[in-house]
């Protein structure tokens, strides 16, 4: 059992030519996957990616195995690459490039080559995610008299084995600049952020071809709202209006896009983004711990809301259990768990 | 440009080999998984853990080792959830600086609740070694034998005890397994009769900010003052570390009280602090934990707090809670809660536990924090009232007394220990 075929995502564009359903996300949607700290979500982030790597590799394969085969096979082998495989743009706000990597090293993907393949880009919110870093310690550097901030050594660096994108750019932060007020500056870097995510998304889009499926991934929304963001007001409008613009741009492109959103829905004391954010959003698969509490055979449970978009209904579909094992995710229906 | 499709166990070479030619290999979690280390020496006081291979490095508790998956992570934070009207938590960042201080590691130590970090340095336990451990308890049972009976070793079994030899083949596993690893010890015992000698530290290693008002009216967030000084030090030890892979030093940074609304108010602060601490610390040799007074806030905002550490306990005694112990537990004085488990470059929790519940004691030396076991049945029927009474009471005339009081003596007498002293009774 896995989780796309759950939730019906199996259609006829999305068979390969064995006739053996290709295992995606469909492209169009905007999903919300919203976690809390007993049971947190950020395995179908690596299910997700998995999922496109493995369909894009599989892809590559049968068509070098198929050269034998007819001109229409072949037709429609490169038409699935457009359904199965592609690229995914994730920004990392939770975890390092390590983390991913290494996971996707366990299932069976190397993001490296996928990187080099120009299949991902990361975007790295985790390491000097903050302007004041920056501008702290240019100061300090300032105050010992010395211009040129010294290079990192090899372990301060950090993992990058390819060139990733950084939050803020180093260049044009002049120490100067920190005695401004808190406030202000944090609102501006907030709306500067998230103008860059949305670009690079874009030019993510963009730069692949027009009919390859793109994934956009945050993982960690929380820290976009809670930690950028200090309105005095204490609206998240810059996130809200941002999370429009993008939803605007994934229906646009339908064909070729969509978007995951991970997000943890126990850190706020009133639900409002939170139910905004089911609102928005095509399908929420809300992952919850055991009602009846930790267990080591099952790990908590999948519920998904899905959104109709004819109608604009939201309907309900059936809960399963997971399991998140060192090298795969199992997927039950309630009460199917046999050892 | 596409490369062509490898097996899987080949990838994982190639990212192996990217990984050891590049420059910008090693943070500090890429160390292990490298083939080539496994001949080169570890960091002291570390190692990998067999289920991961992440480098695991002990929080001087080898209890708490052991619920949290074989010790802390590098590159981690731990959080404890302080207790309510009690500071057992102090004694848990205690065996994490001791642990330190033998493993030669660099400390850094700052407190937001204004107490001098010298005051906790200078009061750390003391070490024992296993042998002297032993010693030390044999002496201990002696002195209590000849004023009580009553106290038996533990290890015998009172019901089923037909796997004594069980017992018996486990513990001289468990001390075959102490000697072989003597000489490279992960986690070393720890006496807290006795004080650290002071002398023993190396003032190089050792690190502490203290804060006064003054520094903190400057109007910036302290927090980013503070993690501007931990930055320096963490960027100080990544830089030794680069520079002689082999005698990496692993820097434990530990803040009491995190986030104390005495300290500062600046609830974003916090969130802010952690986000870019985490980052920092991702790629370091470094590792942190850090005690927070959680009972002040909301449930929402110590959750926001919970999901940016990776580590996460909690601890809290059945005195401060206020309500009366259990009479179950009546020998323990608390409950400690693992309320998140790393999940550190792995899919699944970094390691699963059988529990999330634990109880812990403070014995004369050392705290022991152990699983949830109810008495048996039919003593907890017939006992379980005059064992809360006789673990209250210290003398043994008394302890007798109310043992015939109650009855439950002649019942048996199972579960309170006096067996040796009753041939009938079984």
């Amino acid at each position: 059992m896995d989780l796309f075929s759950h939730l019906n995502w199996y259609s006829g564009d999305f068979m390969n030519e064995d006739g053996e359903p290709i295992k995606s996300i469909p492209s169009g949607k905007l999903i919300l996957v919203s976690d809390t700290l007993e049971s947190e979500g950020s395995f179908l982030i690596h299910y997700f990616l998995q999922s496109i790597f493995k369909a894009t590799s599989t892809n590559n394969s049968s068509n070098s195995n198929s050269s034998s085969i007819t001109q229409q096979q072949q037709q429609q082998t490169s038409n699935n690459v457009v359904g199965g495989g592609g690229g995914a743009c994730l920004l990392g706000l939770n975890q390092s490039l390590y983390n991913y990597f290494n996971v996707g090293r366990k299932l069976g993907y190397n993001l490296t080559t996928e990187h080099n393949k120009g299949n991902f880009t990361f975007i790295n919110g985790l390491s000097t995610p903050y302007r004041w870093i920056i501008e702290q310690r240019l100061q300090q550097l300032e105050d010992q008299g010395i211009d040129e901030e010294p290079p990192l050594d090899s372990i301060s660096q950090g993992f990058n084995p390819f060139p990733t994108i950084h939050l803020i750019d180093n260049k044009n932060i002049s120490s100067s600049s920190s005695s401004s007020g808190k406030n202000k500056n944090n609102n501006n870097e907030l709306k500067d952020i998230l103008f860059k995510i949305y670009n690079e998304f874009i030019n993510d889009h963009k730069k692949r071809l027009k009919n390859n499926k793109t994934l956009f991934i945050i993982d960690g929304l929380n820290l976009l709202e809670s930690h950028y963001s200090t309105n005095p007001s204490g609206s998240n409008m810059d996130i809200i209006n941002f999370l429009q613009y993008c939803h605007n741009y994934i229906k646009e492109n339908s064909t070729t896009c969509s978007m995951v959103i991970l997000y943890h829905s126990d850190c706020d004391e009133d639900s409002k983004f939170f139910n905004l954010l089911q609102y928005e959003s095509d399908l929420t698969i809300n992952i919850t711990g055991l009602k009846s509490g930790y267990s080591k055979d099952i790990d908590g449970q999948l519920n998904f809301i899905q959104k109709d978009e004819k109608n604009n209904t939201f309907s309900r579909v059936n809960p399963i259990h997971y399991q998140a094992l060192d090298n795969s995710i199992r997927f039950f229906s309630m009460g199917s768990r046999i050892q | 440009m596409t490369t062509p499709r490898v097996p899987t166990t080949f990838t994982r070479k190639v990212a192996g080999g990217v990984k050891t030619t590049g420059s910008s290999s090693s943070s500090s979690s890429s160390l292990p998984t490298s083939t080539t280390t496994a001949a080169k020496k570890l960091p002291n006081g570390c190692k990998i853990s067999i289920k991961n291979s992440n480098l695991l490095t002990s929080t001087g508790l080898s209890d708490l080792d052991d619920i949290i998956g074989g010790g802390i992570p590098i590159g981690s934070i731990l959080m404890i959830e302080e207790d309510i009207n009690s500071s057992y938590y102090m004694f848990l960042l205690k065996y994490f600086l001791a642990e330190g201080v033998l493993q030669q590691q660099g400390l850094f130590f700052s407190s937001l609740i204004g107490i001098d970090p010298f005051e906790i340095l200078n009061k750390l336990p003391a070490r024992i070694t296993k042998e002297e451990e032993i010693e030390a308890d044999k002496n201990d049972n002696i002195s209590n034998n000849n004023n009580s009976n009553n106290k038996q070793p533990t290890d015998e079994l009172k019901i089923a005890w037909r796997y004594q030899q069980y017992v018996s083949n486990e513990l001289s596993k468990q001390q075959q397994q102490s000697t072989t690893s003597m000489n490279q010890t992960f986690c070393h015992s720890y006496d807290f009769t006795r004080k650290m000698n002071v002398q023993s530290m190396n003032p190089e290693l050792i690190h502490t900010l203290s804060h006064d008002a003054q520094s903190q009216a400057e109007g910036t967030s302290p927090y980013r003052n503070l993690f501007l000084e931990i930055q320096n030090l963490v960027y100080k030890y990544n830089k030794e570390a680069a520079a002689n892979p082999d005698q990496t030093r692993v820097l434990r940074l530990c803040i009491q009280s995190f986030s104390s609304p005495l300290w500062s108010n600046d609830e974003e602060g916090v969130i802010e602090f952690l986000h870019a601490l985490k980052g920092l610390l991702r790629s370091s040799v470094c590792t942190c934990v850090i005690s927070v007074p959680t009972y002040i806030y909301s449930s929402a905002f110590v959750k926001k707090i919970a999901h940016l550490c990776d580590t996460v306990v909690s601890i809290n005694s059945f005195s401060g809670l206020g309500g009366e112990t259990p009479e179950q537990f009546a020998e323990y004085l608390g409950l400690f809660n693992i309320r998140k488990i790393a999940r550190l470059n792995t899919l699944s929790l970094s390691f699963h536990p059988d529990m999330l519940t634990y109880v812990f004691k403070m014995k004369r030396r050392k705290m022991c924090i152990e699983t949830i076991h109810l008495p048996p049945e039919s003593s907890r029927a017939g006992d379980s009232k005059p064992d809360s009474e006789t673990n209250k009471s210290k003398s043994d005339q008394t302890n007798i007394v109310s043992k015939m009081k109650s009855g439950s003596g002649l019942l048996c007498g199972a579960g309170s220990g006096n067996i040796n002293n009753n041939p009938l009774d079984f």
